[in-house]
């Protein structure tokens, strides 16, 4: 038998759950961890639940950011950064000194580099 | 240039920089080791295309599945690890190409590694490519003359013709390469030589040994060691079939020479089975027979109408104690038009190049013959196939009519003739005309064993009295007349 990835129990369980009443979740909840058991795959449980939030996210159009800067920058920033990559944004900021100066934003694909480090390594490559 | 200047031309360079910022796609690492990679994301992310890792390192996409790729590293891969980024580059793998390169030793990503300066050149080709079609190619008809007696009058070699050599270890393979690359001085082929997961000793004493004999002045190495890793090793015969394809499109005869094709087998064997691509035969992959059949159709003379050009492949397989029915032997048997089989017995016995005549072939390369080659080299083939005949009989019985023991006789003093000193390669015309004098019996009185000392005194004969008529026929020129000619000029030899 094939076996099936964390991604895939993720969706499959995202799928049952989503349109169940409050009363039927913990009754999937228990036939899941049952299928678990069963597939000896409880180790994945872990995984499972990082891919379900993905998963999740995904699904109802949250898009994740993740801004990095030199200095903290503030809330009004942040919102503006925001309001780019659409409604229903979820930030997280880390701060990295090495940077210089200017931002980096990451979304799940892609990663749109305005920091000064980088500026500096293409005007290197410019100028030898 | 004053410091003032240096500063002014600073000053406009950055000025003119443009900052602009771009986004990238990018993908996370998953797993990592052995050489190669896989990651998330990098959902656009094309076959063969080139990623770019932390740290200047750079890999190859070689699995796109369903939610990971994998890919091989080419370079160090101790500092990467789970979680860091992967961007893409838009570009499939390429290497630069151009004049530039000639003379050089570069890795498969066509870095110098020969200590010299760095390289830059205008042009980068695609690693892959699909191969001429038929409609811009043409039959081979012009020679590439190796050097060696025996190949050049037997197994000839055609420009655009895909040779193999094969053999055992320590047979002489490379030695036939490297005397072919020696003796394209001065006829206008450019050579790249492909050395793939050999012992960077060895390729040290080869690139030295080129230089000696001025071959670098027209020669690309390619060298990926056999401590590089396998991806490179895997890619090493297609980079330098890339650098052979720009001077092919600019008119030019081409000589490319993989050694060993074998190696890159293992390499990509290696690739595969940790990729977990489904092993076959021999735990090669499936594809292992396109591996070798996509490289080595890229070889090819080119019509006029599609700019000319040759591209001669001799690849170089190993074998096994002999066995030429493993897995990739066969399949670079059935790809190439023909093979120069080598054999540790005729080694053994002294024959060098160790070449077994009975099984050698080349299938396209008589029609590139010269005419007067043709000529001597059609009763040589009969004498020969006689002589391997009567040879073990010859052994047994002591008494024998006369006309047998003149075909030994003769056999033995060809069989000396076709031995040749590495390093050595010889002129067509004394090539034809030291061949004509043996097999026509001027050498039949000599000992075998003094052949060579009688060679040496009958070429420097020749070369110095009889300059127009050996330039004659090494232009092709055979008639009535240079047969009476060189047949005299026999004669007066064996007078002296």
């Amino acid at each position: 038998m094939r076996k099936n990835s964390a991604r895939q129990y993720a969706v499959a369980l995202y799928q049952t759950a989503k349109d169940a009443g409050k009363d039927e979740l913990p009754k999937i909840l228990n036939n899941f961890t049952a299928l678990l058991a069963k597939n000896h795959n409880l180790k994945m449980a872990k995984q499972i639940i990082k891919e379900l939030i993905t998963h999740a996210k995904e699904a109802e159009g949250i898009n994740e950011i993740e801004i990095t800067s030199a200095k903290s920058l503030d809330n009004k920033t942040i919102e503006a950064i925001k309001k780019i990559f659409g409604d229903q944004v979820e930030s997280r900021e880390t701060i990295d000194k090495t940077i210089i100066g200017g931002i980096i934003i990451r979304t799940k694909d892609h990663i749109l580099d305005a920091s000064v480090k980088t500026q500096l390594q293409k005007l290197r490559q410019q100028l030898i | 240039m004053s410091i003032a200047n240096i500063v002014e031309e600073l000053k406009k360079n950055i000025a003119s920089f443009e900052k602009n910022v771009e986004t990238e796609e990018v993908g996370l690492i998953t797993e990592v080791g052995d050489g190669i990679a896989r990651m998330s994301g990098l959902t656009n992310c094309q076959s063969n295309e080139m990623l770019e890792f932390p740290g200047g390192t750079f890999g190859v996409a070689l699995n796109l599945e369903n939610e990971t790729i994998g890919s091989v590293l080419l370079g160090e891969y101790k500092h990467l690890k789970e979680g860091d980024t992967v961007k893409r580059t838009g570009r499939i793998l390429s290497v630069p190409v151009g004049e530039e390169l000639i003379g050089r030793v570069v890795n498969p990503l066509g870095q110098p590694v020969d200590g010299g300066v760095e390289i830059k050149t205008k042009n980068f080709y695609p690693v892959e490519k699909i191969a001429p079609g038929v409609m811009t190619r043409e039959p081979v008809t012009q020679p590439v003359q190796t050097g060696i007696k025996a190949i050049d009058a037997m197994i000839p070699i055609g420009r655009g013709q895909r040779e193999l050599i094969i053999g055992d270890r320590q047979t002489g393979k490379t030695a036939v390469a490297i005397d072919t690359i020696i003796n394209q001085k001065g006829k206008d082929m450019i050579c790249v030589y492909v050395a793939i997961g050999q012992k960077e000793s060895k390729i040290a004493r080869t690139v030295a040994k080129l230089k000696e004999a001025g071959a670098m002045d027209y020669t690309i190495v390619v060298l990926a060691g056999a401590s590089d890793p396998a991806s490179t090793l895997y890619i090493a015969p297609y980079a330098g079939v890339a650098m052979a394809e720009y001077f092919m499109d600019q008119g030019k005869d081409v000589l490319c020479v993989y050694d060993d094709l074998s190696k890159q087998a293992w390499a990509y064997r290696e690739i595969s089975l940790l990729l977990r691509r489904p092993p076959g035969r021999e735990a090669y992959p499936g594809d292992v027979f396109y591996l070798h059949s996509r490289l080595l159709e890229r070889a090819c003379r080119r019509n006029k109408e599609s700019g000319g050009g040759s591209i001669t492949a001799l690849p170089i397989i190993e074998t096994q104690s002999g066995d030429v029915t493993a897995y990739i032997p066969t399949n670079v048997i059935s790809i190439t038009d023909g093979q120069i089989f080598l054999e540790s017995d005729l080694f053994y016995r002294g024959i060098r190049p160790a070449l077994n005549v009975g099984i050698s072939v080349s299938r396209v390369g008589a029609a590139a013959q010269i005419k007067p080659m043709k000529k001597v080299a059609g009763k040589l083939k009969l004498s020969m196939a006689q002589f391997r005949e009567l040879e073990a009989f010859a052994q047994f019985s002591s008494d024998m009519d006369a006309d047998t023991l003149k075909q030994i006789t003769l056999g033995q003093r060809l069989v000396e003739i076709l031995k040749q000193p590495q390093y050595e390669p010889m002129p067509v015309g004394n090539q034809v005309a030291v061949i004509y004098a043996v097999s026509n019996g001027f050498a039949n009185a000599i000992d075998p064993k003094e052949i060579r000392e009688w060679e040496l005194k009958f070429h420097d004969f020749m070369t110095r009295t009889h300059t127009v008529l050996l330039d004659k026929i090494a232009a092709g020129n055979w008639d009535e007349a240079v047969e009476k000619d060189l047949r005299s000029a026999c004669e007066d030899f064996a007078k002296k």
